[in-house]
């Protein structure tokens, strides 16, 4: 993913959906105000003109305040529109010459989009309205006093620029105005805008974030000005899907009933569209009221009310109120919830009756559901054979504009509103823990990057989850008073003092709520405030629980529930944690816990539940071979849950940027396979909450194959030919490493990897680790569990290799692989490469299997150092050993061969070995440098214990530690 | 070592000192056969060892490929195509960083006289590249296949030179080899060995190694007018090559009463039977699980980190496991147990202190060189399939090894008697493949 992708992606993290991005996207930012003195006097005495602009703007919580210049006449205008552009021009009447009729052809030559407004500032300019020619002039206003006409301009203008493409784009709707009296307009359009954009404002109250708040705005209705039939028939039929009501003068440019037209026309289009005329006429208005439209008495002091009125019933502003076919009142939703869930009861006759005239939509697009208005707009009823028919694609377009709506999203635990497609629930008001803040992030970022729309057949996400914030952690501990002296304790007396306390009645209640949707297998996990700190990795050190969560009985559930809640709350106080926060130097009291509960993805065959498979994947590699570097990531995957990856059993591993690169040959495969796997066994009696894993059991491979699940994960050893065949058609011994999926891509999971790790390690700022379990059916269902920083050696931080004396460095190099520190080392082995000799390295491997055979019985492991190839299939090429020659190895340094060039094995005839056991591999050159030295005389010099014809063992005064860092690549091992 | 042999290996130290692998493998080699050295002025006169050190041809090749980055890369390839006198050359093909010149000369010049036991028509030769297999794609592994065969195609043929499979070289890479020969040449035939069923490789081959040291064993045993009926055998490891000799054992009428991995050993008292076979095969190639699940299934006796030499009484050990698994002190286990065979299944598996207690014990003691030749074997039965084009059954395949273990168990003990060593067949074995291509370099002239 390149970083033009993901800035994008991080654009619509932090503005939110991206139809409102794309929205009002031209507007006005520069304003030229042309005024005499007075006038410029006059206007800001009476109005405080530019405070109004931009108090405007933030009372309507509008961006892009436009900045203003003024200019005193118009040869002053044309002098700074030499040097500048300008969006909107707004010039009184007399401003000199060229007066504004030329200046606003001249500027219209010079850019036709520029907009030019010509305020009259008295009503007795209004005469040259007959006189002058107006083609180049946009719009004219007479002045009223009313500040908020400015804001009238600039917006109008917007409006005018924009209503294209946001219709199109977001299927905003189109109020026109049709009117030609300019005193009238100038006071009736600040109205409009006034009314529309607090009415939006009202809805968006509750949005906490205040971009969101800003962006919602352009969601607002648009509003076209016609001044006459003609026009109005031109935005009429353009914008004919989009038109939400109508507002028109009847009498127009001296024609006593064109608005007559205006209605014929609207109604003839859609019976339904509402329209408000308005004329001094009573004569006239009864006419329009026969037509079909509302009406308004210009002359009379309830014109703006009748105006309000009208936009909040027209505009969907209110409450929506169902009726039936005779338009009485049956219902009213004031919240969507209500709105759903009426819509499946009201009678078919009232769905007919705002279906037709298309109000829920009106209804629904000041309520952000712009893109459910929009899908329901494109829908012609004719598609339907029956109503019944059409309020289920109704209702059915709803609920999945919803749960996308819900995605990303962090919903309260309601027991009255539980919504089953809510991915990430939340009880209390506390902190989400490090967990789960890492939870909710990744879940948005999911939900904005859109990753499940780029994969071909997958559908990515996070379990259902829900959060118990540490607000009743506090509680737990203050309502039993678990203030105690952890010290004086063991980890069973803890947990049974938590298990002895209560929670309180009211988590309970939610417990046993949440547990009605809850039905699968959950596993409870910590997410304490410390925790998955940047640079504090908590991995295994909480406690978790898995639970069957299978029982008939709600009571067993729940009271397992909240034992595994209790011990993870007690787990905080373990003496592992407590040395550990000792160790980093953070304080226990710091610590709060907060609770995840997440279904476990998985599957029921038979007794047993488990994923298809499951994982860890690394944005960074510390073991990488042929040409991957370090940075391309690494994954390692196995049937099963990823308990079996994490505890370094046989898995499969691979870099997600080559899963065509193998890093076993065919032989290791079949040695090194997985051949058991971990599930849960549903029916397990015996259980105990103080157990993490009482429920999880290790099965044979050929379990999941009677279950028909590893058909795209396994591959075939053909013993006879010797071949390897992805899939399980033929008898064989099974491989596995998803060779259909990784090789023949029959679903994108290295694309997928690439993708997650590339942009969370861009998100989290740092190399990161996600562990994500998966279900292979129609389609690859890939949850992703967890994403943490990866632990490296900086962040351990407990040296800086470049401040180390070279008097105490035994070896250093730069080419090696591992990472982290490994101390107490008691014993090393090492052969000098003065005795090497190619010929006799089936003695020396004998030599070595006799020393760590006497170092495994007294269990010391040891660093072992010595010349060629460890572990080489050709014998002259280095020590021929087997890892059960070496298995109490810790370190294995191989040093180089006087005039014997020997590439590094990269340690890769053990390389399972070296990475699950963390076992660091050091390469030294034979002749010394800065960058690969090693101290012989110091080796030479120490206590030997065991002295053989090639090889010695030696025990050092004191034992010796080794510092892989494996991001820079510089290993250590001090003396 | 005979005087001429030292002779030669003088000179040849002196002109080849830097090929330490070679020159260990020659020394080896003149050591086993200066008792027939001994005996025969002619191989001195006719010059035999100063001709046979010399491979006869050497050929050394770019091979240039492109990776799946678009990046070229460069590596040598060789052809070491020692000696032709009894058939083409044949042996196989290594990928691996390690691969020089010398080191393909120890392999080569070892083939020529494990091809030559088996008694079928097979030269010596060896090859390979310094290319490291390791973390190459199959894209990447074909390419460097093709290039490889683009210029070797030149020098091999199926009654030139006959390549198989080494490390590095498994049944993928033979596949894009042989596609690549066949483009070249047009011509389908039996160029490399080791092919798949589906286009002219042999059927048995998983089966021949261990079927092969039963077929040689039980020869051992007619030879004493003696058969598997009633005989108590351990065997040590439980892949392949043990496992296939257990049920060879089985069928034979032999009790096998042990297998062991690299964690312990099993001890069944009772004998594994058929159907415990059929388990232990499960359990080892498919669930590849340990062996200790077959003590837990069956009530067998299970000893951790032991070998099963000396563990209960038995007639006689199979060890199939890996080199130096029988050391002195359980060859003496194994005596007081009763054992008075011991045939090699594995390579080396038993180390030179204990062959010389067998020795000592008069016990039967049987090299891998030719106990476990049936693995060689069976390349030459492709080679014949192939000359033929047509494909033998499984029943056929193995009639034709039985017959060919026992060859090579007769050219033992005759070669063995003929240099005054009668019943030794480690003098047997490494004396008998050299006599063979030496008379025929003879009867070929000097060429």
């Amino acid at each position: 993913m390149d970083i033009e992708k993901i800035i994008k992606i991080y654009d619509k993290f932090k503005y939110g959906e991206s139809i409102y991005h794309k929205l009002m996207k031209q507007r006005v930012r520069k304003i030229l105000l042309i005024s005499t003195f007075y006038n410029a006097f006059v206007l800001e005495q009476e109005s405080k003109f530019s405070e109004h602009i931009i108090g405007g703007y933030h009372q309507f919580n509008l961006t892009s305040i436009p900045k203003i210049t003024n200019a005193i006449n118009a040869s002053h205008a044309l002098k700074i529109l030499e040097k500048d552009d300008f969006d909107l021009i707004i010039s009184t009447l007399r401003i000199g010459d060229p007066g504004p009729f030329q200046l606003a052809k001249i500027i219209k030559e010079k850019n036709k989009k520029t907009a030019f407004v010509l305020l009259f500032t008295e009503s007795f300019d209004l005469k040259f309205l007959n006189q002058k020619k107006f083609e180049n002039i946009d719009n004219v206003f007479l002045w009223s006093g009313d500040p908020s006409l400015f804001l009238t301009m600039i917006k109008l203008t917007e409006d005018r620029w924009n209503v294209e493409d946001d219709t199109k784009i977001g299927g905003v709707s189109v109020i026109l105005l049709v009117e030609d009296s300019v005193n009238f307009y100038s006071l009736y359009l600040p109205e409009i805008y006034k009314i529309l954009m607090t009415q939006t404002q009202k809805l968006i109250e509750e949005e906490a974030n205040n971009d969101i708040k800003y962006l919602r705005m352009r969601t607002r209705p648009k509003i076209l000005f016609a001044k006459n039939f003609n026009e109005a028939k031109k935005f009429l039929k353009k914008y004919k899907d989009y038109i939400l009501s109508v507002i028109t003068d009847i009498e127009l440019e001296n024609k006593r009933d064109a608005g007559f037209e205006i209605i014929d026309f609207v109604k003839e289009e859609n019976p339904y569209i509402p329209i408000l005329t308005q004329s001094s006429d009573a004569a006239l208005l009864k006419k329009a009221r026969e037509k079909g439209a509302e009406i308004s008495h210009k002359n009379t002091p309830f014109v703006l009310n009748d105006l309000h009125m009208f936009l909040l019933r027209s505009c969907g502003f209110g409450d929506f109120v169902f009726r039936d076919s005779n338009g009485n009142e049956i219902a009213v939703a004031k919240t969507f919830n209500e709105f759903e869930k009426l819509i499946e009861k009201i009678p078919l006759d009232s769905f007919k009756y705002h279906a037709e005239k298309k109000q829920f939509c009106t209804w629904l697009i000041p309520r952000r559901e712009l893109t459910l208005a929009k899908k329901l707009r494109k829908v012609k009823k004719e598609k339907f054979s029956s109503l019944e028919k059409q309020r289920k694609f109704f209702l059915n377009v709803i609920k999945n504009i919803k749960i996308k709506n819900q995605r990303g999203k962090i919903l309260d635990f309601n027991k009255n509103n539980i919504d089953e497609n809510s991915i990430i629930l939340k009880i209390g008001d506390g902190s989400l823990g490090g967990k789960g803040r890492g939870l909710s992030f990744l879940n948005a970022l999911f939900t904005v990057s859109k990753l499940e729309k780029k994969f071909r057949n997958s559908v990515i996400s996070i379990p259902k989850t829900c959060i118990i914030t540490t607000n009743y952690f506090d509680e737990f501990i203050y309502k039993n008073y678990l203030y105690i002296d952890y010290d004086f304790h063991t980890d069973e007396e803890i947990t049974n003092f938590f298990f002895q306390g209560t929670l309180s009645d009211n988590l309970k209640e939610h417990l046993k709520h949440l547990l009605e949707i809850f039905t699968k297998p959950i596993i409870v996990r910590s997410s304490g405030l410390l925790e998955d700190s940047q640079f504090h990795p908590f991995a295994g050190i909480y406690k978790s629980v898995v639970l069957p969560n299978c029982s008939e009985s709600i009571e067993t559930r729940l009271k397992q529930l909240e034992d595994a809640i209790k011990l993870v709350y007690a787990s905080v106080y373990f003496k592992e944690t407590r040395a550990y926060i000792d160790r980093i130097g953070l304080k226990l009291e710091e610590e709060k816990m907060a609770v995840i509960i997440q279904e476990v993805v998985g599957e029921q065959y038979d007794n047993f539940f488990y994923p298809h498979f499951a994982g860890v994947a690394q944005s960074f590699n510390y073991y990488p071979i042929s040409h991957m570097k370090k940075s391309d990531g690494v994954a390692t995957m196995a049937i099963g849950f990823g308990k079996y990856v994490v505890e370094g059993e046989k898995s499969y591993r691979f870099s997600p940027k080559y899963p065509q690169i193998r890093y076993l040959s065919l032989d290791d495969m079949l040695k090194l396979t997985q051949t058991e796997f971990y599930a849960l066994d549903l029916n397990k009696k015996n259980f105990s909450c103080k157990d993490e894993e009482s429920f999880i059991v290790k099965i044979p491979v050929e379990i999941a194959e009677k279950h028909g699940n590893i058909s795209q994960i396994a591959s075939t050893y053909n013993i006879q030919n010797g071949t390897l065949e992805p899939g399980i058609y033929s008898k064989g011994p099974r491989i596995i490493n998803f060779d259909n999926i990784l090789l023949y891509n029959s679903f994108p999971l290295s694309e997928i990897l690439s993708e997650i790790l590339t942009f969370s390690e861009y998100a989290v700022g740092t190399p990161v680790e996600i562990e994500f379990a998966a279900l292979i059916k129609d389609k690859l269902y890939f949850n992703v569990l967890q994403v943490r920083p990866l632990a490296t050696f900086d962040e351990i931080n407990i040296h800086k290799i470049e401040t180390l004396e070279k008097e105490n460095i035994l070896l250093y190099t730069e080419k090696g692989c591992g990472n982290g520190i490994i101390d107490n080392i008691k014993n090393i082995v090492f052969l000098e490469p003065e005795l090497f000799d190619k010929t006799l390295t089936m003695e020396m491997k004998k030599e070595i299997n006799e020393i760590n055979l006497f170092l495994k019985e007294k269990k010391e492991e040891y660093i072992l150092i010595g010349p060629g190839r460890w572990g080489s299939r050709d014998k002259f090429l280095g020590i021929p050993v087997d890892w059960d020659d070496i298995n109490m190895v810790k370190v294995i340094v191989e040093t180089g061969i006087k005039d014997f060039d020997i590439e590094p094995s990269q340690g890769t005839h053990f390389i399972h070995n070296i990475i699950s056991i963390n076992i660091g591999y050091f390469n030294i050159s034979y002749y010394s440098d800065e960058n690969s030295f090693i101290d012989w005389n110091w080796l030479k010099s120490q206590n030997i214990l065991i002295e053989k014809s090639f090889l010695k063992l030696i025990k050092p005064e004191k034992p010796v530690t080794v510092f892989m860092d494996g991001k820079k690549g510089k290993y250590v091992i001090l003396k | 070592m005979n005087k001429y042999a030292k002779k030669v290996l003088t000179n040849l130290q002196k002109k080849y000192f830097w090929e330490k692998e070679f020159l260990q493998a020659v020394e080896e080699v003149f050591n086993s056969i200066s008792p027939l050295l001994d005996r025969a002025p002619k191989y001195e006169k006719e010059k035999i060892l100063e001709r046979i050190v010399e491979p006869e041809r050497i050929i050394i090749f770019r091979v240039p490929w492109m990776d799946d980055r678009g990046e070229i890369q460069v590596n040598t390839g060789y052809r070491v195509e020692f000696n032709s006198a009894i058939g083409p050359y044949k042996g196989g093909i290594r990928f691996h960083p390690s691969v020089n010149l010398s080191i393909l000369k120890f392999l080569g010049f070892d083939q020529i006289f494990k091809n030559s036991l088996t008694g079928l028509m097979m030269g010596g030769g060896k090859g390979g590249s310094d290319f490291d297999y390791k973390g190459k794609t199959d894209n990447e592994m074909m390419r460097f296949c093709q290039s490889f065969m683009t210029e070797l195609s030149r020098h091999i043929g199926a009654h030139t030179d006959v390549p198989a499979g080494d490390i590095g070289v498994g049944a993928r890479e033979i596949g894009f080899l042989f596609g690549q020969y066949k483009r070249l040449k047009n011509i389908f035939e039996g160029v490399l060995t080791g092919k798949g069923t589906n286009w002219g490789g042999s059927y048995l081959r998983p089966e021949a190694t261990g079927f092969g040291v039963v077929y040689f064993t039980n020869e051992v045993l007619n030879k004493n007018n003696d058969s598997f009926e009633d005989k108590k055998v351990l065997i040590s490891g439980s892949g392949n090559v043990a496992l296939h000799a257990a049920l060879k054992v089985i069928e034979l009428g032999g009790t096998v009463l042990s297998l062991s991995d690299s964690n312990g050993s099993i001890i069944d008292k009772d004998g594994i039977d058929r159907e415990k076979w059929e388990y232990i095969y499960e359990l080892k190639v498919y669930r590849r699980g340990r062996i200790k699940e077959y003590s837990e299934k069956f009530g067998a006796k299970y000893f951790e980190n032991k070998r099963p030499w000396g563990l209960i009484k038995a007639d006689i050990a199979l060890p199939c496991a890996t080199e130096n698994e029988l050391n002195l002190e359980e060859a003496r286990a194994l005596v007081e147990n009763g054992c008075f065979c011991v045939i090699e299944g594995a390579n080396m598996p038993t180390t030179l202190e204990a062959i010389e207690f067998f020795n000592e014990k008069d016990i039967i003691f049987a090299p891998g060189i030719a106990a476990n030749a049936g693995g060689v074997g069976v390349s030459g039965l492709e080679m014949a399939q192939d000359s033929m084009m047509l494909q033998w059954t499984k029943e056929e395949v193995d009639e034709k090894l039985k017959r060919m273990m026992k060859h090579i168990h007769k050219q033992c003990i005759e070669v063995a008697e003929e240099v005054g060593t009668p019943g030794n067949y480690v003098n047997g074995a490494s004396i008998a493949g050299f006599k063979k291509v030496a008379d025929t370099m003879i009867d070929q002239g000097l060429v």
